[in-house]
């Protein structure tokens, strides 16, 4: 897998698929028919009960997100020089780590989705670097591409998708996952 | 009002996808008059949607569990059609003609034709109103049920917006989520935490929501089983759950729930057969969202889906996709005896794209994939075919070991069928067997773009009859809804 490297944060993207053009004609006849059938759903308000929130789905989806939790810039526990430690989030338990160093200024591993195992949708990788003293060097979110990780799948999961990350200065590193969807 | 709201969506549908409506008004079967009682409007709707469900499914858990001659419960429903469920390119009305799930549940519950991985919104990524917020708006009750993940793309695209699928949380990215109207927005489970669109969610997924999303949906009333983010739920935790008026939230796994036959095996550990099946979370949706003054006023509207069916057809899984069709077909049954009896209710069966080009071939026979090359297509001493093979494949042992479930299973490149006993085979046939009845293929390991069969019980079903796009569910559902009219 191609990675692209940026310590002190960031991301590489490569995924499929984009934006393409929007006909203006047709986005603005959307648009007002939109806006007559969201007033109209508003306006039949069926009952509503005490603390009942109405329906409300269009602005929760507008509204903001909290921003990511950020990488720690020291660990309470430093990871054993030449060491990896996986962070524990919410999709540790759908992959597997192994085979993982840093070595020469270069976070390399192995990982393995083995739960939800359908066509991977999309997979993104917070490494963090550190130096001897446990203090953050760098960091970098790597989004998978999911065309190259396609040679990886199996009937078993997505097995032995190589990770290679530089990470310069860095003695020891931390890996989290804080996105990993599967079809 | 809702008429008009209905009318925009019909307009859009008609500028998209420049599609005539195709109201089957004749050639009902009897069967489907007695399934049509009480006229066209219902008070209640059962949308169950298997997903990944072709037609061949359907025809191979009816083999495996009553035979030839037998019906699955879905096939009782009494009427019947067929559903064409292409999609648009990105940004324009193109067609795109194999859906993903994401774009197909946006067609039924928005009424809408749009690209790829899109949820709630049009293919120029303009928020569409879905069904069950304007069921919720109308004061109904509301539901969603799935073995998958609830932030996954059936569940979500009735109760959620995201320019990509792939955003399901808890943590919002531009790769995995871009934005909506040039705007950052909340994952679908953080989205489904704070919208109160649905007053009942079953499935799995319980990863995606964090303690933030346990306050929220405690703040808005929702009896929460296990911890969000923290402890899946139990069956008996969701048994447990009594009372009128009842909101609940029960992810009963990290991630989608576990498929039956695994179930039974305790795989990968017993703690899965704590979850309950789908069956049991239909038949408690209906049973909570019944119970309450809004339903009696106003109804209900309920989504259940076997999402297993497709998961296990992209891994060319023959056993797992069958016990889970069969699975699917207990939970239809359960709406069936519901709808029966209320006689109020709209049952609707369908998928929203095949899955794998699961085929039955001739007990015997052997696929293109298993041949040495493709068949004879000359006829006679001359044909105009380009180009012409005088001569066809034969059975290429190197790619075809016998059957993948038998014989051949230590072959990872095998090509041969599965086999399945059925159940006109003799005592003492097994499933492996060549002498098997059922022989199952597959194409591929993706969605095709065949049409999808449906089936309908109740008042307003027999609209269902013959050939509908799946935009047009929306557009049936909306038009048979008491409470929407």
């Amino acid at each position: 897998v191609t990675q692209a490297h940026q310590p002190g944060g960031g991301a590489s993207s490569s995924r499929r698929g984009g934006s393409r053009p929007v006909g203006p004609a047709l986005r603005a006849t959307v648009g007002v028919l939109l806006t007559l059938g969201l007033a109209a759903g508003c306006a039949a308000g069926g009952p509503t009960k005490a603390g009942d929130v109405p329906a409300t789905a269009a602005a929760i989806a507008l509204t903001a997100p909290s921003p990511a939790g950020s990488v720690p810039a020291h660990l309470e526990v430093t990871p054993a020089p030449g060491t990896v430690a996986v962070v524990d989030g919410p999709f540790t338990d759908r992959v597997v780590v192994h085979d993982a160093m840093v070595e020469g200024d270069v976070m390399t591993a192995r990982l393995d989705v083995v739960k939800d195992v359908s066509e991977l949708l999309a997979l993104e990788i917070d490494v963090a670097w550190y130096d001897a003293e446990g203090q953050l060097v760098g960091s970098v979110r790597h989004v998978v591409d999911l065309a190259e990780a396609e040679e990886y799948h199996s009937t078993a999961g997505v097995m032995g998708l190589p990770l290679d990350v530089a990470a310069p200065g860095g003695v020891s590193a931390t890996l989290a996952i804080p996105v990993l969807v599967n079809e | 009002v809702h008429g008009q709201n209905k009318a925009w969506i019909r307009t859009t549908t008609v500028v998209a996808a420049g599609s005539a409506l195709l109201l089957a008004g004749a050639g009902i079967a009897d069967a489907g008059e007695r399934s049509d009682r009480g006229g066209s409007s219902a008070k209640n709707i059962i949308l169950l949607i298997g997903d990944g469900m072709g037609q061949t499914h359907v025809d191979a858990a009816r083999q495996v569990r009553h035979g030839a001659a037998g019906s699955l419960s879905m096939e009782t429903l009494g009427v019947s059609g067929t559903v064409t469920t292409w999609a648009v390119e990105r940004g324009s009305d193109r067609p795109e003609l194999v859906t993903d799930s994401a774009s197909a549940a946006t067609a039924w519950s928005s009424g809408v034709k749009t690209y790829n991985a899109a949820i709630g919104v049009d293919s120029f990524g303009e928020i569409v109103p879905t069904i069950m917020e304007q069921a919720k708006d109308a004061g109904m009750r509301t539901g969603n049920v799935s073995t998958a993940e609830v932030t996954d793309a059936t569940p979500a695209a009735q109760m959620a917006h995201a320019a990509l699928r792939g955003c399901q949380g808890p943590t919002y990215t531009v790769a995995s989520c871009e934005t909506l109207d040039g705007q950052a927005y909340l994952p679908i489970a953080q989205q489904i935490a704070r919208n109160n669109v649905a007053d009942v969610i079953l499935g799995g997924g319980n990863a995606r929501f964090t303690a933030a999303d346990q306050t929220a949906m405690k703040r808005s009333g929702y009896t929460v089983l296990g911890t969000l983010g923290a402890q899946v739920a139990t069956k008996e935790e969701l048994a447990a759950v009594k009372g009128k008026n009842k909101r609940v939230i029960g992810l009963f796994n990290t991630g989608n729930l576990t498929p039956e036959l695994n179930k039974a095996k305790s795989f990968p550990t017993p703690a899965v057969t704590k979850e309950p099946s789908l069956a049991e979370m239909t038949k408690k949706a209906i049973a909570l969202l019944s119970d309450s003054r809004d339903a009696r006023r106003h109804g209900f509207f309920l989504q259940v889906e076997g999402a297993q069916i497709d998961k296990r057809s992209h891994a060319n899984d023959a056993a797992q996709t069958i016990g889970e069709t069969l699975a699917f077909d207990d939970a239809v049954k359960i709406a069936r005896d519901f709808a029966a009896q209320d006689r109020n209710t709209l049952v609707i069966v369908t998928a929203d794209h095949e899955c794998a080009g699961f085929n039955i071939i001739g007990k015997g026979s052997f696929t293109n994939a298993e041949a040495t090359s493709p068949p004879s297509n000359q006829s006679g001493t001359s044909s105009t075919q380009t180009p012409a093979r005088p001569t066809g494949g034969s059975l290429d042992p190197a790619r075809s070991a016998g059957p993948v479930n038998g014989s051949g299973s230590a072959s990872p490149t095998n090509f041969a069928p599965a086999t399945f006993r059925t159940a006109d085979d003799p005592a003492g046939v097994k499933d492996g067997d060549p002498t098997a009845s059922l022989w199952l293929t597959y194409l591929s390991g993706n969605h095709t773009g065949a049409d999808v069969p449906l089936y309908a019980f109740g008042p307003g079903a027999k609209v269902f009859a013959g050939k509908t796009d799946n935009t047009e569910i929306y557009d049936h559902m909306a038009d048979a809804l008491k409470a929407l009219r």
